[in-house]
């Protein structure tokens, strides 16, 4: 049965697809498992179209943020393996708004399960997630907002950005980086979208005055 | 500047303060709007979203490719996960809550 609110209930369902009727007419479908298999596969097949329409074109996205969170690509890739597991059982619960933000969700809460188990002390932290967006990774490289930065060949605005606190550098890497909207950078740190806007902002403010004294932004002024 | 066209307009400072939010693609149709039309004839505000742009842009300079191995690994798991749905849901239950915290809705 879909559940009501469910985007099952607004995928592109086949209803009562008469390929269907002779598989249902055999024998081999009169015993109770078989029937039960025949009534359940439109749901599975609704179940994996949303897990197509909805899941799979965020793996990117996904990987992107599993990589700051863990700053690890095995770890991330474990990660995200657990969250698409995670989002297949929970995809008939899910009515098909803010695909990413639901998405972001599961791989927050599935990393803070994940922290749990190895380091229990970890649990009373409720800055943990946004520690580790930001903090040194275990093996010492660098925090997460630096692991995308330790490439670029624009030493000024990787030292702007290591200027900034460690909540202002997650938001920056999310939005500006990761490319995520405010809402679904707030799913990702749990906290209101106002706080996402007004870190970020406050964030970019502050970039601009350190680019600006370091003459590294183009010059507008005397147009 | 007409005097007409100053009256209409928002203010700067209003301006400046969700200047942010429009390049972001956050604003509402209607006051992306009105942010729109005072950019067309304020001088200094649209130096001020020049700037801003060059920063975002910067920064999303900073967006590297994933490795296309993982991802490829990735994509074929989700495939893979479609294939043997129903044991994968079999064996669901013990981390339930990781799903009921994220919502029907994708807010929690």
């Amino acid at each position: 049965m879909t559940p009501a609110g469910s985007c099952l209930a607004h995928s592109e369902a086949p209803a009562a697809d008469p390929a269907d009727a002779p598989a249902a007419a055999t024998p081999a479908a009169a015993t109770p498992a078989a029937a039960s298999a025949a009534a359940d596969a439109p749901v599975a097949d609704a179940r994996d179209r949303a897990f197509q329409t909805y899941v799979e074109p965020e793996l990117r996205l996904l990987f992107a943020v599993a990589m700051r969170l863990t700053r690890d690509p095995h770890e991330a890739e474990d990660l995200v393996q657990d969250t698409l597991l995670r989002a297949y059982r929970a995809i008939e619960r899910f009515d098909g708004r803010y695909p990413r933000a639901w998405l972001l969700t599961i791989l927050r809460n599935t990393n803070s399960n994940r922290g749990r188990k190895k380091t229990p002390a970890l649990l009373e932290d409720p800055d943990h997630a946004l520690a580790q967006l930001t903090s040194p990774g275990p093996d010492g490289r660098d925090g997460a907002a630096e692991v995308a930065l330790s490439h670029l060949a624009d030493p000024d605005l990787v030292a702007a950005l290591q200027r900034l606190s460690a909540d202002h550098q997650a938001v920056v890497a999310l939005v500006d980086i990761d490319g995520l909207t405010y809402q679904e950078a707030a799913e990702m740190l749990d906290v209101p979208v106002g706080t996402v806007m007004s870190r970020l902002h406050r964030a970019r403010r502050r970039l601009r005055a350190t680019l600006q004294r370091k003459g590294a932004l183009r010059e507008v002024m005397d147009r | 500047m007409n005097l007409l066209r100053r009256l209409l307009m928002p203010d700067c400072e209003r301006v400046r303060k969700v200047l942010q939010s429009y390049l972001d693609g956050e604003l509402d149709e209607r006051h992306a709007r009105t942010v729109a039309a005072h950019l067309e004839h304020c001088d200094r505000c649209d130096i001020e979203r020049d700037v801003y742009e060059q920063v975002k842009s910067s920064l999303q300079d900073l967006r590297q490719p994933p490795d296309p191995e993982a991802l490829a690994r990735l994509q074929s798991f989700a495939a893979t996960l479609r294939r043997i749905a129903p044991n994968a849901r079999a064996d669901g239950g013990q981390d339930d809550d990781v799903e009921r915290d994220a919502g029907g809705d994708g807010r929690s």
